[in-house]
C-alpha cells in the first residue's frame, strides 16, 4: 500500500461568508422578515458586497454584525419606514436565524466534506491494497500450479547431474586403472615377446644341431645304439616337436602382441593422458572402442565397418569413445540370434556422422522418446541402471553434437551421431 | 499552516490535540473555551459525537489582530482517539503547526499512550511533517485521578526526549491553559523564525501571546 500518499485537502480551510451562506434559504429568512413588518432586509459581506436582499431600502434601519468563528464577516441590515415598527425585534430574530443557518452550514462543510474526502482517500487506499492482494494471490496461484512441474524438472536435472558425475568418476577410475594396468602389463609382455623371439632362434639352432648330429653320426654309430636312438627319436616324437616349435612360437608371439595392442588401445580409449578437446581422428576412436569391446563380441556377432575418410575434429576424444562404447554395448546386449552391428562414418555437408545400426527388434515407438532419460531401462533389475544411453547423449552433446535414433521398417535400431566438422568452438 | 496571505496580512495556524481514546482531548478544548477570554475567540464546535466519543473532530477558533494590522487566526483541533478513525486523524493532522499530545496518566493506560504516540509519529511522517522540528507538547492529563503514575516516573521516562511536559487535569481545569500557552509560544517562535512575523509584519510576541492566551478575569 502506498503509505506515502499525501492528503490533498485541508481540514480547517478558511471559508468566507459567501461560501457558507445558503442563498435560497437566506432569502426565505429575509422574505420572512419583510412579511413580519420590515420594509427591507439585506446581507452584505465585510467588503460591502451585497449577498442577499429582500424588499426595499427604507430610511429607518437597524444593523447587526454577522460573526463566523468569532470574527465579524458581514452585516445584516433590516430597514423600516419608521423606527417604531418593532424592527429591532425582527432584526434580532433574523440575525439569530442567520447565525444558526451559517453555523449549520459550517458544520455540514466540516463534517460531510471532510468525511467524503476521507472516505474517498480510504477507498483509494483500499483499492490499491486490494489490487496488490489480487496480484499476490495470482502469483501464489501460479506458483502452486507450476510448483509440481518445477519440482519434477529440478529433480530430473539433479538426477541427471548426479548420474553424469557418477559416470565421470567411474570413467576417471577406469582410466586410472587402465593406465596403471597398461604399465604393469606392458613390461612383462615386452620381455615375453623379446624372449619368445630369442627362444625361437635358439630352438631353430638346437633343431639344426640335432639334425647335424643325426645326419653325421648315424652312419658311424654301432647298430645297437643306432636302433636305440631311432626308437628314442620316435618315442619322443622329435620330428613332430621340431616341426611344431615354429608354429607354437609364432602363436605365442602373436598372442603376446595382441596383449600389447589391447593394452595400448585401453590406454588410448581411456585418454588418461589427455585433457579437453584435441584434434581427433574419429575413425581411430571407433576402432579402439571396438578393440576394447572385443571380449564382449562373441563369434556369433558380426561387426561390419564402413569407415569413410574424415577430417580430424576438435573435440574431447574420451567423451566420444565413451558415447561409442555405451551405444555399441547397448547393441551387444541384444539377445538377437545372428546379431549384426554395422558401423558407418562419413561426411554429410559440414557435419561428420557416425551411424551405429543393429538388426535387433527395434525400439517400440511409445518408449522411443524416453530411452535417453536417466534411469530409464527395459532390462530387469540388476541388469543395468538405465544410464548408458543418457551418458552417451550427454557425452555427444558435450562434443557439440547430437544423437538421434530411428527404427527403420525393415527392423533394427539406428543411432546417428552428428558432430559439426569444425568441432567445439573455443 | 492552513493559510498565509502576505497581501491580506493574514495567517491561519492549526494546532492539533492528539492522543489515545478517552485521554481528554475534547475536555481540554471545553476547558480552554471556558477559561479563555470571550474576546478573540469563537465558539467551540463539537462535531458529531456518538456516546460522547469524538468521531470527527472538535474545533475552537481563536484570533488576534495586531496593532500593525496583521491578523492571526488560530484553529485548535482535536482528533478522534479511537484506533478506527485513523484516516480522520491523518486528515486533521495535515498542515498542523503544533501538536499537543494528551496522554492518560492512569497506570493502565501507558500501553495506549505509547501506541497512540507511535501512531502520531507514523501519521506525521505520512502527512510530511518532521517530528524533530514540529512544536510538540506532552500533557499528562487526569492527574486528579487516584491510580496514576507519579510525576517523577513521567519525567524520568519522558524527560530524556527533551519534550515539554505539562501535568494537567482537564476536568479540574489545571494545566490546561499552561499546555495551550506553551504550545502557542512554541508555534509562534517557529513561525516567526520562518515568516518574520515580528520583523516584517510588526507582530509583537508578547502582545500576541498575552492576547491569545488571555484568561477570563
Amino acid at each position: 500500500m502506498n503509505m506515502d500518499r499525501k492528503l490533498d485537502f485541508i481540514i480547517g480551510e478558511e471559508k468566507s461568508l459567501a461560501d457558507l451562506l445558503n442563498l435560497p434559504e437566506a432569502l426565505k429568512l429575509l422574505d420572512g422578515a419583510v412579511s413580519a413588518g420590515a420594509s427591507g432586509a439585506e446581507i452584505t459581506d465585510y467588503n460591502g458586497l451585497v449577498l442577499a436582499v429582500s424588499g426595499f431600502d427604507a430610511p429607518a434601519s437597524v444593523v447587526r454584525t454577522i460573526y463566523l468563528e468569532g470574527e465579524p464577516v458581514g452585516i445584516l441590515k433590516v430597514s423600516a419606514t419608521d423606527s417604531d415598527s418593532g424592527v429591532d425585534g425582527v432584526a434580532d430574530m433574523l440575525h439569530s436565524a442567520l447565525n444558526t443557518l451559517i453555523n449549520s452550514s459550517m458544520k455540514r462543510m466540516l463534517t460531510s466534506e471532510a468525511h467524503t474526502k476521507i472516505v474517498n482517500s480510504s477507498y483509494q487506499e483500499l483499492l490499491e491494497a486490494n489490487g496488490m492482494l489480487a496480484e499476490s494471490e495470482r502469483r501464489y496461484r501460479e506458483l502452486a500450479a507450476t510448483l509440481e512441474i518445477k519440482v519434477e524438472k529440478r529433480t530430473e536435472e539433479l538426477n541427471r547431474a548426479y548420474a553424469t558425475l557418477l559416470q565421470k568418476e567411474k570413467l576417471a577410475a577406469i582410466g586410472g586403472l587402465a593406465a596403471g594396468m597398461a604399465h604393469e602389463i606392458n613390461n612383462p609382455v615386452g620381455f615375453v615377446i623379446s624372449n619368445l623371439n630369442t627362444l625361437s632362434r635358439y630352438a631353430e639352432k638346437l633343431g639344426e644341431m640335432l639334425k647335424f648330429y643325426r645326419v653325421k653320426c648315424e652312419p658311424v654309430m654301432p647298430v645297437d645304439f643306432a636302433l636305440e636312438a631311432g626308437a628314442q627319436w620316435d618315442r619322443l616324437k622329435i620330428d613332430y616337436v621340431l616341426s611344431d616349435i615354429d608354429g607354437l612360437m609364432k602363436e605365442s608371439l602373436d598372442g603376446a602382441e595382441r596383449i600389447q595392442k589391447l593394452v595400448a588401445d585401453m590406454r588410448g580409449f581411456s585418454h588418461v593422458d589427455e585433457v579437453g578437446a584435441v584434434l581427433t581422428d574419429i575413425n581411430i576412436e571407433l576402432e579402439q572402442t571396438l578393440s576394447v569391446l572385443k571380449h564382449e563380441t562373441g563369434d556369433d556377432v558380426q561387426i561390419e565397418c564402413k569407415l569413410g575418410s574424415l577430417p580430424r575434429v576438435n573435440l574431447n576424444p574420451a567423451l566420444l569413445s565413451l558415447a561409442f562404447l555405451q551405444i555399441i554395448q547397448n547393441a551387444l546386449q541384444l539377445e538377437t540370434p545372428d546379431l549384426k552391428i554395422s558401423l558407418k562414418t562419413g561426411l554429410q555437408g559440414d557435419d561428420v556422422f557416425i551411424r551405429i545400426a543393429d538388426n535387433g527388434p527395434g525400439i517400440p515407438p511409445e518408449i522411443r522418446d524416453r530411452i535417453f532419460e536417466p534411469f530409464f531401462t527395459t532390462k530387469d533389475v540388476g541388469h543395468g541402471i538405465g544410464m548408458g544411453l543418457t551418458v552417451a547423449q550427454q557425452a555427444v552433446q558435450a562434443c557439440g553434437g547430437t544423437v538421434v535414433i530411428n527404427c527403420p521398417e525393415e527392423g533394427g535400431t539406428v543411432f546417428t551421431i552428428t558432430i559439426p566438422a569444425e568441432g567445439i568452438q573455443q | 499552516m492552513i493559510e498565509f496571505d502576505e497581501q491580506a496580512k493574514k495567517l491561519v495556524i492549526k494546532l492539533v490535540y492528539y492522543g489515545p481514546a478517552l485521554s481528554g482531548k475534547t475536555t481540554n478544548l471545553l476547558t480552554l473555551h471556558d477559561q479563555l477570554c470571550n474576546e478573540g475567540r469563537g465558539d467551540l464546535m463539537v462535531l458529531d459525537t456518538v456516546d460522547d466519543r469524538t468521531i470527527f473532530f472538535d474545533l475552537l477558533p481563536l484570533f488576534y489582530h495586531s496593532p500593525s494590522g496583521f491578523r492571526i487566526k488560530l484553529k485548535v483541533f482535536t482528533v478522534p482517539g479511537q484506533v478506527r478513525h485513523d484516516a480522520t486523524r491523518k486528515a486533521v493532522l495535515q498542515r498542523a503547526d503544533g501538536v499537543v499530545f494528551v496522554a492518560d496518566s492512569q497506570k493502565g493506560e501507558m500501553g495506549n499512550n505509547a501506541e497512540s504516540f507511535a501512531n502520531l509519529e507514523k501519521n506525521l511522517a505520512i502527512v510530511g511533517l518532521d517530528i524533530e522540528r514540529l512544536p510538540l507538547v506532552i500533557q499528562f492529563n487526569k492527574r486528579d485521578l487516584p491510580d496514576v503514575i507519579s510525576e517523577t516516573e513521567v519525567r524520568n521516562t519522558w524527560g530524556k526526549t527533551g519534550l515539554h511536559l505539562v501535568m494537567a487535569s482537564a476536568l479540574k481545569g489545571s494545566g490546561i491553559v499552561e499546555t495551550y500557552s506553551s504550545i502557542v509560544a512554541m508555534v509562534f517562535d517557529s513561525l516567526d523564525a520562518r515568516l518574520g512575523l515580528n520583523e516584517r509584519f510588526g507582530v509583537e510576541r508578547a502582545d500576541f501571546l498575552n492576547s491569545i492566551t488571555k484568561v477570563m478575569a
